[in-house]
């Protein structure tokens, strides 16, 4: 089931995120033509503050737009995952010492990643930069990190919106990992158009952020509250930025724990935004899971 | 420090270093020994006429200097000048507005300086609160400060608590300083500081734009963001009748700016061809600006285009420059272009505040 699971869950990303591109050289070149309608739900299960480890499906229910579906659940914890990492370098109140432990944070993460993971990288101010494209290639990735600076100030959206474009360059299980403290006021996009688009992608956002001069991230306003909210993310803060580390550390770690659910929806409309319900059967915990997608 | 966006001019601030501060006629340090002297009219003469990098990197580094050791009567004699000089440039303005409704580019700058007494102030005194909170003579010119801007622009004092409500009411606010939802009370405070001669609606912005564009059919810029207010009120057809009659008679970064809006509009009325052709024109404009790339590949993604999206957001790296160049849709958006600033609103109501301000002066003097 599981080698089931993957051969269609890739085919659905690519024929809803890809369509086929004609010219060749290009990385990611896929000729799928073929669309199923396979679905796949990224599900965190918390109790009292604590991952719950070891349900089967057996434990879980899922309505899409209010209809049960019979589903399964898929082995993913093996398998390499793609992350997006967005790193904001806005922001001039960030001091530099802060900043270095953005840094050191960064390489952290590297170090936490497995050989087959893969890893874009992409820093913003009042401009992106995409230093690299998904990658196995970690290493080269630190000397990266090691050259950014704090410059310029913060176009969250844009950067949000242009990472989960990114994501379609791999089908696999996509966390975006973006840190900021959560301004937004200069990017191009407005707030309805990003979460809008990320109504339409598998990814799974975990935002950090971490208090500076005794201000409450939570005072940064619900932007990536919602965006988390919308893919079946977190929000995390970090108490200072000496914590970086170990918080991006743990949300790669509490991302390969996460549940993956997947079901060939019946009984639903074939288009539109279906709305997705996970709870547990028979069990207490809190479940997070993004709220639904666009059927294209 | 984002403050140090809204105008160019004082983002040296952010950066200053140095203490002594050349000038063409004066320096920061002889205008400062002209007032310690009792010379105020010459100081505040001269202290207007220093370029506004010098003007701010001067008063920035005499404040340095007199932290370490703190020095009163240094610091005191700094906010003081500091403060009159503000005020100086706003009586120059008084003189000035038949000439800003004219248009001329100078005359617009001292509006804007004038108008932005209070805006300057911010960061110096928000640095010095810091650093002595509990001084009680900070808190006396600060209060000082907030008197003058209460008076000089009603409804500015306490302007934390007043800024929500003038955001939510005014959507092209929103719009360029985000969403309330996503403010600290410090970005709503300093959002106060820059809305109060702002139009309490679209449709007030909309009225304050067409009396100033027929009082000087010339204003551009005022015209470009009266395309703006007529998008936000949904009104594409005109907005985009606004921007034809316009955008011919902008360069730069406003020619970049309106086609980014003509886009909009166009998207707005459903014309997405024609919304992918305005921000291909932007982006031919401006290759290393990326806010077109970034509204090209969202109109892509949202019609289900996504591998052309992706094309659009690889292509990002190539518009990215040494540096980070404040891009003409952030400037624009965030007012930091002195004149869309200045045209908002404020335009409409300069001569009642600045024969205010001169009266405040007056009386005082």
């Amino acid at each position: 089931m599981t080698a089931f699971w993957r051969v269609v869950l890739c085919l659905t990303a690519l024929g809803v995120g890809l369509r086929a591109q004609g010219d060749a050289g290009r990385e990611q070149v896929q000729q799928f033509t073929t669309r199923t309608e396979a679905v796949r739900v990224d599900v965190l299960v918390t109790h009292r503050g604590r991952l719950v480890r070891g349900l089967t499906v057996q434990d879980f229910e899922l309505r899409d737009g209010g209809v049960v579906q019979r589903i399964d659940l898929v082995d993913e914890q093996a398998e390499p995952i793609n992350l997006v990492c967005l790193i904001d370098t806005g922001d001039h109140s960030r001091a530099n010492s802060q900043f270095k432990y953005l840094i050191d944070a960064g390489s952290a993460l590297l170090d936490g990643l497995q050989p087959r993971d893969r890893i874009a990288l992409v820093a913003f101010s009042n401009r992106i930069r995409i230093l690299s494209t998904p990658t196995t290639d970690h290493a080269s990735l630190k000397s990266t990190l090691r050259m950014l600076y704090p410059e310029g100030v913060s176009s969250l959206r844009d950067v949000v919106f242009a990472g989960l474009v990114l994501r379609q360059l791999d089908p696999g299980r996509t966390l975006l990992l973006v840190f900021s403290n959560g301004w937004s006021n200069f990017g191009y996009l407005r707030r309805p158009q990003l979460l809008d688009a990320a109504r339409r992608t598998d990814v799974v956002v975990y935002a950090v952020t971490y208090q500076y001069r005794g201000v409450s991230p939570k005072d940064y306003g619900p932007f990536l509250d919602a965006l988390a909210e919308e893919t079946g993310g977190r929000v995390m803060i970090a108490n200072e930025g000496r914590d970086l580390s170990g918080v991006f550390v743990n949300i790669l770690a509490e991302f390969r724990s996460r549940y993956v659910l997947a079901y060939m929806p019946t009984g639903v409309a074939p288009g539109g935004w279906h709305r997705l319900d996970v709870t547990l059967k028979g069990r207490s915990g809190d479940v997070k899971a993004r709220r639904g997608y666009f059927a294209e | 420090m984002r403050r140090c966006l809204l105008l160019p001019s004082l983002v040296v601030v952010c950066v200053a270093t140095g203490v002594h501060v050349s000038a063409q006629s004066a320096n920061y340090q002889d205008i400062l020994e002209m007032y310690r002297r009792g010379e105020f009219d010459a100081a505040v003469r001269d202290f207007a006429g220093l370029p506004a990098e010098e003007r701010y990197r001067g008063a920035r580094s005499v404040v340095r200097e007199s932290l370490r050791p703190f020095r009163r009567d240094v610091l005191q004699a700094v906010l003081a000048l500091h403060t009159e000089g503000g005020l100086g440039r706003g009586l120059t303005l008084c003189d000035a507005t038949p000439e800003a409704r004219r248009g001329t580019p100078d005359a617009r700058e001292q509006a804007l300086l004038g108008s932005g007494f209070p805006f300057f102030e911010y960061g110096l005194v928000e640095t010095l609160k810091t650093q002595f909170p509990d001084d009680e003579f900070m808190r006396t010119w600060y209060v000082t400060v907030m008197a003058y801007a209460d008076a000089a622009f009603p409804g500015n004092y306490r302007c934390y608590e007043n800024a929500p409500a003038r955001i939510r009411v005014h959507p092209e606010m929103q719009l360029a300083l985000g969403g309330m939802h996503e403010k600290t009370w410090q970005q709503v405070e300093a959002d106060g500081w820059t809305l109060p001669g702002f139009t309490p609606s679209l449709q007030d912005a909309e009225r304050a734009f067409r009396a100033a564009l027929q009082a000087a059919p010339d204003l551009h810029e005022a015209r470009l963001r009266l395309g703006h207010v007529l998008l936000l009120q949904a009104k594409p057809d005109e907005a985009l009748e606004t921007f034809r009659e316009v955008r011919d008679h902008l360069d730069g970064g406003f020619a970049y700016v309106v086609r980014l809006l003509e886009g909009q509009a166009s998207e707005q009325r459903g014309d997405l061809s024609r919304a992918a052709e305005s921000y291909q024109a932007a982006r031919v404009m401006r290759p290393q600006a990326q806010s077109a790339i970034v509204a090209l590949a969202q109109l892509a993604y949202t019609q289900g285009h996504r591998a052309e999206a992706l094309e659009h957001i690889r292509q990002l790296p190539g518009a990215a420059t040494a540096g980070a160049p404040l891009q003409p849709w952030v400037w624009y958006a965030e007012g930091a272009d002195p004149w869309s600033w200045y045209y908002f609103g404020t335009a409409w109501r300069f001569p009642t505040y600045l024969a205010r301000l001169r009266a405040i002066v007056k009386e005082k003097r």
